[in-house]
């Protein structure tokens, strides 16, 4: 009895260290990511209109459909995988995925874990405010920095949003106390949290602010930018094969007017496309 | 993905060890709180289930009270009941206001939540004394009350000990969803820096490294308050160990 207990450990454990060393060497080497036929995206569908749900909870959105387009002149088929958005540039950055593409600003510090797309869209954040709240008449982003300053402030976890409001980041010195900063897993979780009292002010990106306020009534953002930003679409660290071919894509349709006319059926303003 | 992964590690500890340290010191306090909040209204509910209702009314009205909380609070998951509640039934209270505010709604819902499963542990410990203890008592003169108190529920409290500490480790482990009410709990923290660092691998190892050693840590102090607690006793598990192979004593 006691010699039985001994082998079955010994072959479970041997099991297990197999196992392990299968699940690594399976870890992939794949060299762009398209060699499976598949492009694999990585997004978080909660930033209307660039990723969201329709009405079947399907994953559309702008940059949903840019990245059916450079499926489709790439020749692979496109697989979109909807997360956390704090875990969406990881995801590309450890190779889980091939690429992101979720509203992605441009940044010092995730330039350092993934290598970006030719921007695509310039993009900049706003103060969203319950109606008649006095900082939607301020007119510079010194006045707006100022009566943040100190006030309770709602963003959606990982954004720039939330790295301008706390200075958690190289990037920006950020505009009240990190604390005072909440943290939400999406946009329009954050305004509900502002009509409940539960923050003062939401700080997110210009375009979905206005799907934001216009979804949500006593709601209006600021028309003050507070950041100049560009989005791109985000690769592994290294996968310069991939960036290229999604570059030279992205060109192309750039050139044919696709990407024009995705940001037209949206009605959103680009001014590198228009 | 794993080449420089022990330097990796380092970097990130030194780096965030504030932060992870705030963190940590969040989930320790929502899950101690809790714990003691669950021990001493579940101890309530397990008594008001236990007590003998002679045509007590007002104790059966308790009774059915306490049977709807525990089956409603068992039956919902804690993160449905932490939005529930913060972001539904005291969405417009002030308690969600600030940041202690809500640190406090979410004690209080996995005190609540602990409560209940606690009420059904300790309510379990007190059926399985043997009726003979609460009987001696009884004829020695002690009032129903005071046998309790001082006879059936701390031999109860002994043999509970085990399934409380299992209870403090899940709720330890629990408090992995208060991010979702913006608490900033060590997994919260956790998923904030690898925001930063986009380093998912290392960060996570860190955080699973981080509440194993919280978890050994309350495993070892319940071992030696589970030795104190049965060195009075005289049955053969203690006294020879389960698979020794020494004969008997």
């Amino acid at each position: 009895m006691k010699k039985a207990f001994k082998i079955l450990t010994a072959i479970l454990c041997v099991a297990v260290i197999v196992g392990a060393c299968c699940a690594l060497v399976a870890c992939n080497n794949d060299k762009t990511g398209l060699e499976d036929g598949m492009l694999n995206v990585a997004t978080n569908c909660e930033f209307d209109p660039f990723e969201f749900l329709d009405d079947d909870g399907k994953p559309t959105g702008i940059d949903m459909e840019i990245m059916k387009a450079i499926a489709d002149e790439l020749g692979v088929s496109l697989q979109i995988k909807d997360m956390d958005f704090n875990s969406v540039v990881g995801a590309v950055g450890e190779g889980a995925q091939d690429v992101a593409a979720a509203g992605l600003t441009i940044t010092g510090e995730r330039l350092e874990s993934v290598d970006f797309t030719k921007h695509y869209f310039s993009a900049s954040q706003v103060v969203i405010a319950k109606t008649n709240d006095p900082i939607l008449a301020l007119t510079t982003v010194a006045d707006i920095e100022a009566m943040l300053a100190g006030k309770t402030i709602g963003v959606q976890n990982g954004t720039t949003g939330y790295a301008y409001a706390s200075g958690d980041s190289d990037d920006f010195d950020g505009v009240t106390d990190p604390e005072k900063v909440k943290g939400f897993t999406s946009g329009a979780l954050a305004v509900t949290a502002m009509l409940n009292g539960q923050v003062d002010y939401v700080i997110i990106d210009a375009v979905p602010a206005a799907k934001l306020v216009e979804a949500n009534a006593g709601t209006a953002a600021s028309t003050v930018v507070l950041t100049q930003e560009q989005y791109a679409f985000a690769v592994k660290k290294g996968n310069k094969e991939l960036l290229d071919k999604i570059n030279a894509a992205l060109d192309k349709l750039m050139a044919n007017g696709t990407i024009k006319a995705i940001f037209d059926k949206y009605e959103v303003d680009n001014d590198l496309v228009a | 993905m794993w080449d420089n992964f022990f330097e990796k590690f380092g970097t990130v500890i030194t780096k965030y060890h504030m932060q992870l340290l705030s963190g940590l010191g969040n989930t320790l306090i929502i899950a101690l709180s809790a714990f003691l909040i669950g021990v001493l209204l579940g101890t309530l509910i397990a008594v008001i289930k236990v007590v003998p209702k002679y045509n007590n009314w007002f104790l059966k009205i308790l009774d059915r009270i306490c049977d709807v909380y525990v089956t409603i609070v068992r039956g919902t998951p804690i993160v449905v009941q932490l939005l529930l509640m913060y972001f539904g039934l005291l969405a417009q209270s002030a308690l969600t206001h600030s940041t202690g505010g809500t640190l406090f709604i979410a004690i209080l819902v996995f005190g609540l939540n602990s409560a209940a499963y606690q009420s059904e542990f300790i309510r379990g410990s007190l059926l399985s004394i043997d009726k003979g203890q609460m009987e001696a008592g009884r004829a020695l003169g002690m009032s129903y009350s005071a046998t309790m108190m001082r006879v059936v529920i701390p031999q109860a409290a002994k043999n509970v000990v085990p399934t409380m500490g299992n209870e403090l480790i899940t709720l330890l482990k629990d408090t992995s969803v208060a991010g979702y009410i913006t608490v900033i709990d060590v997994t919260f923290a956790v998923q904030r820096i690898v925001a930063r660092n986009y380093m998912a691998l290392v960060d996570y190892m860190i955080l699973a490294v981080i509440y194993l050693v919280i978890v050994l840590i309350v495993t070892v102090i319940l071992k030696l308050i589970e030795k104190r607690l049965r060195k009075s006793e005289n049955n053969v598990i203690v006294r020879k160990g389960l698979f020794s192979k020494r004969g008997a004593k």
